[in-house]
């Protein structure tokens, strides 16, 4: 009988969403007996399907999915292979401050968006679309006409952190810079924003960097732009423009 | 790919010819000229002109001073061999054309002419050397990259984006392409830029530490918030159109009516 | 990371995945196409995977978002109606491969009567014993709301099936 009143201690634990993965084992193993005590009987199945429902596997093997991978990336191949070989390139830094924001931000969200999703969707796969154009014209036309800028999608920022890295075109990615900016504070953009300043060679980009960083009014940013103040290949008016950005954002 | 270079290569030397003693010629058949882009690389001096025929024609002025005892020998260069006899290496590959100086001659001027139709992208990432880049008679996208260069338009529609750092940028538009946005930029110089009066476009024009004149008509938006943001000026041009962006972060920026 | 350490890493969670699009969607042939679906995007992502705290926890999301925007495009459509007569008709049950007795039947479908979200945690956390804290990677919800939803979802499923015993008993 005492042993009763600790499963039903730890059922009604269960029903109130307190029990840890050791004692929601404890209550799978119990339930498993034949002579179930009478009254605990219609909790039975309740317990039993989180098993039963483990034994389901996919049909699909190894080989299929690997049939369906090969598939969707031929399909994409022309059109994607610009993007890919970016995505390979992708600076250690920007990925690793994403991977960290990302996974929680991206989810949540999307339980309370309804048709905005859809959208969304759509006007990133045209974004990738024109993104992979050789055109840089075109591609400055896709960039500019990013919409939705106040709730992005993940993996519209993550194109776009990857766009202000890698377009070979300045105008590009200048325009990147200013589409995040316009978003406001985003998960990782500010991490995208000051790995770009330290990678970015053309002068009138990192200017756009920084003005982007002190619009988001991110105090984090300072130590990337005095680092940036301290590298003797950076022209002295793109110093100056750190210099200001720093002043600015301390004074936040 | 190496065994299509080859190929080509080997097409390309069959089509050199020798024209002059002084300007020194080499022609490329270019079939289907639309759709594929010719990108010059690291040329000192250079202007690009458009012509009717499917050849992209590629002049050397000031050529022919190699030593005399140099007869007999190949220029030897870091920065790619010259296959073309004109201080150029020359490589084709799928719809790109690319043009790169080998020599580095840093006097030479090449006059490039290039089938209707074909794109330009034009670099030059020199640290301490660059000259004028001229463009003119180009209806196609353009794109131009470079440092020290000036870079002097005519005659074009674009979609144009061109920047540079210490250079000055002039651009005479024939009329504006609708097809894309057209960006200038130059960080410390002038941005000069004239347009046909019916132009439509939507206008950016920011100059930070500069000032920006124009006799155009403008239109601007009658908000509050416009005035606020003295460095840049929004407004558009009969209506609103196509994207045009006119930056010079510390200098000047002139859009004149044609 | 590598075709090799994607096939070590990425693809032994199939069967997770599947588990989890199955239980949300509801139907074999959906779960497949999703599981899919979701095996071609962590491939096109598979150059910053190695970057990623919890490969897992990204599948388990990228699975999981997959679903959801499956679930919105059928409402969309209008299509719930026929994915009813479908499962009472015994076409798409999607625990066919099982074999069930019958109170457990009820009980599956007891908890396909779910909502989305309960059904979503049940499976993170009943079935494939996810901790808070990765529950809350996968789908962003935080541990507290994540406990009330089980709670919820727990005690739901209880009154859907002793409805559902009692329904039968009639």
């Amino acid at each position: 009988m005492n042993a009763n009143k600790e499963i039903e201690q730890l059922i009604e634990k269960y029903f109130s969403g307190e029990t840890s993965l050791e004692e929601e084992k404890q209550l799978q193993v119990f339930f498993q007996r034949e002579d179930l005590p009478a009254e605990l009987e219609s909790y039975r199945q309740q317990i039993l399907m989180a098993a039963e429902l483990r034994k389901v596997r996919t049909e699909l093997n190894d080989d299929d999915l690997f049939a369906k991978i090969e598939e969707a990336s031929e399909a994409k191949e022309p059109k994607v292979v610009e993007l890919k070989t970016s995505w390979q390139t992708w600076g250690l830094r920007v990925a690793a401050a994403i991977a960290l924001v990302l996974v929680g931000f991206w989810v949540g969200e999307r339980f309370s968006q309804n048709t905005e999703v859809s959208e969304i969707k759509e006007e990133l796969a045209l974004l990738k679309q024109q993104l992979s154009s050789n055109s840089a014209s075109g591609r400055l036309q896709a960039v500019s006409q990013i919409k939705h800028a106040e709730r992005p999608d993940e993996e519209m920022l993550i194109t776009l952190f990857a766009v202000m890295k890698n377009d070979p075109n300045m105008h590009v990615r200048i325009k990147a810079v200013e589409a995040l900016a316009k978003m406001g504070k985003q998960p990782g953009s500010v991490q995208a924003l000051t790995g770009a300043l330290l990678e970015e060679n053309e002068p009138a980009a990192q200017i756009a960097i920084i003005e982007a960083l002190v619009a988001l009014q991110e105090k984090s940013a300072i130590e990337s732009l005095e680092k940036l103040t301290e590298q003797d290949q950076v022209l002295k008016e793109v110093r100056d423009e750190a210099y200001i950005g720093i002043f600015k954002l301390k004074d936040m | 790919m190496n065994k299509l270079n080859r190929m080509v290569m080997a097409v390309l030397f069959t089509a050199a010819t020798l024209t002059g003693l002084n300007a020194q010629e080499f022609k490329l058949d270019v079939s289907n000229p639309s759709g594929k882009t010719l990108i010059l690389k690291e040329l000192n001096r250079v202007a690009v002109e458009a012509h009717d025929g499917n050849q992209v024609l590629m002049t050397s002025e000031n050529h022919g001073d190699h030593p005399e005892r140099a007869q007999g020998l190949k220029p030897l260069s870091a920065r790619g061999e010259d296959n073309t006899g004109i201080g150029l290496n020359v490589t084709t590959s799928g719809n790109e054309v690319t043009v790169f100086q080998a020599a580095r001659r840093s006097q030479g001027k090449y006059v490039i002419k290039v089938p209707k139709g074909m794109k330009v992208q034009i670099e030059h990432t020199g640290q301490h050397e660059g000259g004028k880049i001229e463009v003119s008679g180009l209806s196609t996208e353009l794109e131009i990259s470079g440092r020290y260069n000036s870079v002097y338009l005519k005659n074009i529609t674009g979609p144009a984006l061109v920047n540079t750092i210490y250079g000055k940028i002039e651009a005479d538009f024939a009329s504006l392409s609708q097809k894309g946005p057209t960006s200038l930029v130059s960080v410390y110089s002038t941005v000069d830029v004239t347009l046909p009066t019916n132009t439509k476009a939507n206008l950016l024009v920011k100059t930070p530490y500069g000032e920006a004149y124009s006799d155009l008509n403008i239109e601007f938006p009658k908000t509050e918030e416009m005035r606020k943001i003295s460095s840049a000026i929004e407004g558009t041009l009969n209506g609103g159109g196509v994207e045009l962006e006119l930056k010079a972060s510390y200098g000047n920026v002139y859009l004149r009516k044609k | 990371m590598e075709l090799q350490e994607f096939k070590t890493k990425v693809l032994p969670l199939k069967d997770r995945l599947y588990r989890i699009a199955l239980a949300m969607l509801k139907s074999v042939e959906e779960a497949e196409d999703t599981l899919q679906d979701v095996m071609v995007r962590l491939w096109d992502k598979r150059a910053q995977l190695g970057e990623y705290r919890s490969v897992e926890a990204l599948a388990v999301t990228v699975c999981k978002n997959r679903c959801i925007d499956k679930l919105k495009s059928k409402k969309h459509k209008h299509h719930e109606d026929v994915q009813t007569l479908e499962v009472e008709s015994g076409l798409s049950n999607p625990y066919r491969s099982l074999e069930l007795g019958e109170s457990m039947k009820l009980m599956l479908k007891a908890f396909d009567t779910l909502p989305d979200q309960q059904r979503l945690l049940v499976i993170l956390r009943d079935v494939e014993g996810y901790s808070y804290e990765e529950i809350s990677m996968q789908t962003g919800l935080q541990i507290n709301n994540i406990r009330v939803g089980l709670s919820r979802a727990r005690k739901a499923a209880r009154e859907a099936y002793l409805k559902e015993t009692e329904y039968e008993r009639q």
